[in-house]
């Protein structure tokens, strides 16, 4: 063996950036060879487990032959690197330790940017033993320390950019939910993509419209909460930095074609009004969301039609109903077309999500209705709140009751079980948000990035919700196997190892429903049993038990019932 | 407690879902289940009413929801300072009562409580059933459901009996025998119109469980009622039938069970009228007493599973002479007041503990 992969990411961001596999293809390009070992390293808020770190340099150093190359892929958000350190431990003990330090392997760390002068990585590269050995390359292809980092360049250009997956980024809000306009509709979803903003349709769009080059963007926010009008200011400012870019708001566009605007707003607006008479001036039309395409008609015809020989629509999220054809501009997803005054309309958009219109008369609508539990959009971000009665029963009209099917042989299997294995990943991403939710209210100065959720290692309905927690949700998950559990043989040393290595702050026992409480209280008592502290909360999706949990549990549900037992 | 405004949202959506939904759609199922759990807690006496009313289904999943309903239901009392919830009250009313029960269940000593007025509990645990036996002390309905309430008050019962004597009606009943209430009925509410009597008497249903079962249960146990009289002539509490009452316990005799009506007001009957109340209020009348409507109004408002069993004493009439001062006058008679409970009680302890007639409901899980 000669050159080793070292891909390292916090535990609460585990799936950012590349694949361990992607990683490989990656050095496997910029060094001719596919690496002899691989590593995935996942570390924890305040890591102060040297002992760890440790292992894994002796691991590296007794794999690493002679002029090797240790590739680090550190490819993860700046921020959390400069809180948490771990790398600098690592890096540290790589170079400073022997053998390592006398031998003369290169270290190439891939990150998302160059460190700063107040990171201590860059403190590293100026220790006179290291400057020639360790070189520091970010995602656009810049370079910081004294190797030559030529082929890990080149190989980056060659290799397809980290693909965002922006499902992981965008709550679908399940619930129903009523379109405000003439010809009210209601939805079964709502897409909240507040957490996308910054980190994907931010780059997206900019790159759009950088490629398309608008002099005015002229934006309706009638309809979106509060993520859209940040988002089209952010990428207008940073349009600005190459030409000046005017921008304005529909409802400010028609208050100053009304006359009503004070005397500041007045000002803004002429100025883009002056814009827009400039005949080689082009217009972008931005909306939040393309569906019936009345919020573009809106905009067009409020800054009149005979701009449209010079303008363009952008929509973030187009309704599925609407077949797309592939992107004209770079970074775009697909386009689709609004016919207006005869004649159709290009939109470009970024993200198709699927919709599910409700009728007026479909039984969940009539029932929210009465239950008041109808929606106004913008349903805005996911606080902590209620699990609605009729978002229950539009979950399982949609996964599904049937009658329970693994039950301990102690009791009766309840008659009517929500068959919560069959959910989406995208209502497992509600769910576990509003899981979270719950645990950041309940437990006092608690962080998602410190949170530990411990989960029975099952492919029932908590199999979903765990992988949500984890991959969509940014929480740690630990999964205990059953025969842990039920078994009484306590957790094995893998676990245990995990549980430890963790050493979350929060810690909480989850599972998606309970009838006895007995497996929770099970996993709180393995957990207990390894750390030598309570858990500080237990919880459940759906309460079916006939009594209360017991005395002094710290417990939460999202919804209680007491189910029915078959009869036997 | 759910508001009644809430409650109606709560229906009306849970409505529009089960007229939506296919019948077979185990999504219907779920969403009755989450409505009757609502009732239970919210609204207790709607959920004793449904719980009921699934009890009467012929499908026997409806029926297991039902006893399902009822057992939350009792689980959900207004009472909730009680620190246990024991599985059966016995509630008797007379001191002569008291004495019978305590001999056929094997009580002696002091009461575990004492709530004054005579009125006082004592708690005891047979074949696993937590059970109470309670004396009220004085008679009358009102008096029976304030001490019904007292008593819960203090502690809490899954299901309730009420034990003790009556007056029976003479060629359907004899002395001794018991009438296990079908239905209790406060006979004396009427409205007194001019020149006319309009009766308008309250009816209690009893357990729907416990007297259908009766005559199959008989069955089953052929020499109940011959061990059962010698239980008594055996019991040190009895001292025979007193000389002057005209119907002997023979060394034949057996007291017989018997579902029936029971009429339940503030009139003590010596004067015959007995059949006539049959007449006016319930042709299906064969007892008379004074506590069972109250005693039974409270049970149905703690959502308390309740029955009353009567041991027939006399038949209403005065068929004893008694001196009065210096003069005799004719009166009932009490000779088998002891007797008649300690059937009653003997029935409860022999088939109502035992869950043979099925009053008691499990413990709940």
């Amino acid at each position: 063996m000669s050159d080793v992969l070292v891909r390292i990411r916090p535990a609460s961001d585990t799936l950012v950036g590349r694949s361990l596999a992607e990683s490989s293809s990656l050095m496997e390009a910029a060094f001719g060879d596919e690496p002899g070992l691989s590593l995935d390293i996942e570390f924890m808020l305040d890591v102060t487990d040297d002992e760890h770190i440790d292992d894994i340099a002796q691991l590296l150093h007794s794999e690493t032959e002679p002029h090797g190359v240790i590739f680090i892929d550190a490819s993860f958000p700046t921020d959390a690197l400069r809180s948490y350190q771990v790398l600098d431990s690592l890096v540290w003990l790589l170079l400073v330790t022997e053998p390592i330090s006398s031998g003369s392997a290169d270290i190439v760390i891939l990150m998302e940017e160059l460190p700063v002068p107040v990171d201590q990585i860059a403190d590293l590269m100026n220790l006179p033993e290291l400057k020639t050995r360790l070189i520091v390359v970010d995602e656009a292809g810049r370079t910081l320390g004294g190797g030559d980092a030529t082929h890990v360049v080149d190989a980056l250009k060659s290799h397809p950019p980290v693909a965002p997956d922006i499902d992981r980024e965008i709550l679908r809000r399940r619930g129903v939910f009523r379109n405000q306009g003439k010809d009210s509709s209601f939805y079964s979803f709502y897409y909240e993509p507040t957490d996308a903003g910054s980190d994907l349709l931010e780059r997206r769009l900019l790159n759009a419209l950088q490629a398309y080059g608008p002099r005015v963007v002229v934006y309706d926010a009638t309809i979106s909460g509060d993520w859209f009008p940040s988002l089209v200011r952010a990428v207008s400012v940073k349009l600005s930095s190459r030409s000046p870019v005017a921008i304005i708001d529909t409802d400010e566009w028609l208050s100053f074609q009304a006359g009503t605007l004070t005397k500041p707003q007045n000002r803004h607006a002429a100025h883009v009004a002056e814009a827009l008479k400039d005949e080689t001036s082009t217009v972008a039309f931005i909306i939040p969301a393309f569906s019936s395409g009345r919020a573009a008609m809106r905009t067009v015809e409020a800054v009149g039609r005979p701009l449209l020989s010079r303008s363009q629509i952008f929509a973030i999220i187009v309704g599925d109903r609407r077949e797309l054809r592939a992107g004209s501009y770079d970074g775009t997803l697909g386009a689709s077309s609004l016919e207006y005054a005869g004649s159709q309309l290009d939109v470009e958009v970024f993200y198709q999500a699927a919709l599910d219109l409700l009728g007026p008369e479909d039984w969940l609508v009539r029932a929210a209705s009465a239950l008041g539990e109808v929606n106004d959009l913008p349903a805005g971000p996911l606080r902590d709140e209620r699990l609605q009665t009729s978002t229950v029963w539009s979950l399982l009209r949609e996964c599904g009751v049937g009658k329970e099917s693994f039950v301990p042989p102690s009791r009766a299997p309840r008659r009517y079980y929500p068959v919560l294995e069959r959910m989406s990943p995208w209502d497992a991403h509600y769910i576990g948000e509003l899981v979270v939710q719950k645990i950041l209210r309940l437990v006092p100065n608690s962080t998602r990035d410190a949170m530990l959720v411990v989960v029975p290692d099952e492919e029932t309905g908590i199999g979903p919700i765990s992988r949500a927690l984890l991959h969509r949700c940014n929480t740690a998950v630990l999964r205990v196997p059953r025969m842990a559990i039920s078994g009484g043989d306590g957790l094995d040393a893998e676990v245990t190892r995990k549980l430890r290595r963790h050493q979350a702050e929060t810690l909480v026992v989850f599972d998606e429903a309970t009838v006895t409480y007995s497996t929770l209280l099970s996993l709180g008592t393995l957990v207990k049993r390894e750390l030598g502290r309570s858990v500080d909360l237990t919880g459940c999706v759906f309460n079916l038990a006939l009594s209360d949990p017991p005395a002094g549990t710290p417990f939460f549900h999202l919804r209680r019932w007491r189910a029915v037992q078959e009869e036997v | 407690m759910v508001s009644a405004e809430h409650n109606e949202q709560f229906a009306v959506a849970v409505r529009t879902a089960l007229q939506s939904l296919d019948i077979d759609d185990p999504l219907r199922g779920l969403i009755g289940e989450q409505y009757i759990d609502w009732l239970v807690s919210g609204d207790s006496r709607a959920a004793n009413l449904a719980g009921l009313a699934l009890l009467g289904m012929s499908d026997a999943s409806a029926r297991a929801l039902g006893e399902r309903v009822l057992e939350m239901s009792a689980d959900q009392s207004l009472i909730t300072d009680a620190p246990h919830v024991l599985d059966l009250l016995v509630l008797t009313v007379k001191e002569v009562e008291l004495k019978a029960c305590m001999d056929v269940f094997g009580l002696t000593g002091p009461p575990d409580l004492d709530l004054g007025e005579g009125c006082r509990l004592w708690t005891w645990t047979h074949d696993g059933l937590q059970i109470g036996l309670a004396v009220v002390g004085t008679d009358g309905n009102v008096e029976s459901a304030i001490e019904v309430l007292r008593i819960f008050g203090q502690q809490r019962f899954r299901t309730a009996v009420m034990v003790g004597m009556a007056a029976g009606l003479e060629g359907s009943v004899r002395k001794g025998d018991v009438v296990v209430s079908t239905w209790v009925v406060a006979y004396e509410f009427a409205r007194l119109a001019v020149r006319k009597y309009f009766p308008r008497a309250k009816a209690y249903a009893a357990d729907i469980r416990s007297h259908q079962s009766i005559a199959q249960l008989l069955a089953g146990h052929p020499n109940w009622a011959t061990e059962c009289a010698s239980q008594l002539r055996a019991s040190k509490g009895f001292h025979g039938i007193e000389r002057g009452d005209p119907e002997r316990l023979t060394r034949s005799w057996k007291p017989r069970i018997k579902p029936g009506v029971v009429l339940a007001g503030s009139r003590l009957i010596e004067d015959g009228s007995l059949r006539e109340l049959k007449e006016k209020i319930n042709d299906k009348a064969l007892a008379a007493e004074m506590e069972g409507a109250g005693f039974a109004a409270a049970c149905a408002y703690l959502r308390v599973p309740w029955i009353v069993l009567r041991g027939i004493a006399d038949y209403g009439t005065a068929d004893v002479t008694v001196l009065r001062g210096k003069a005799q006058e004719g009166a009932r008679g009490k000779g088998w007041q002891y007797a008649a409970t300690f059937v009653a009680a003997s029935f409860v302890r022999d088939h109502i503990f035992s869950a043979r007639v099925p009053l008691v409901l499990p413990s709940s899980p």
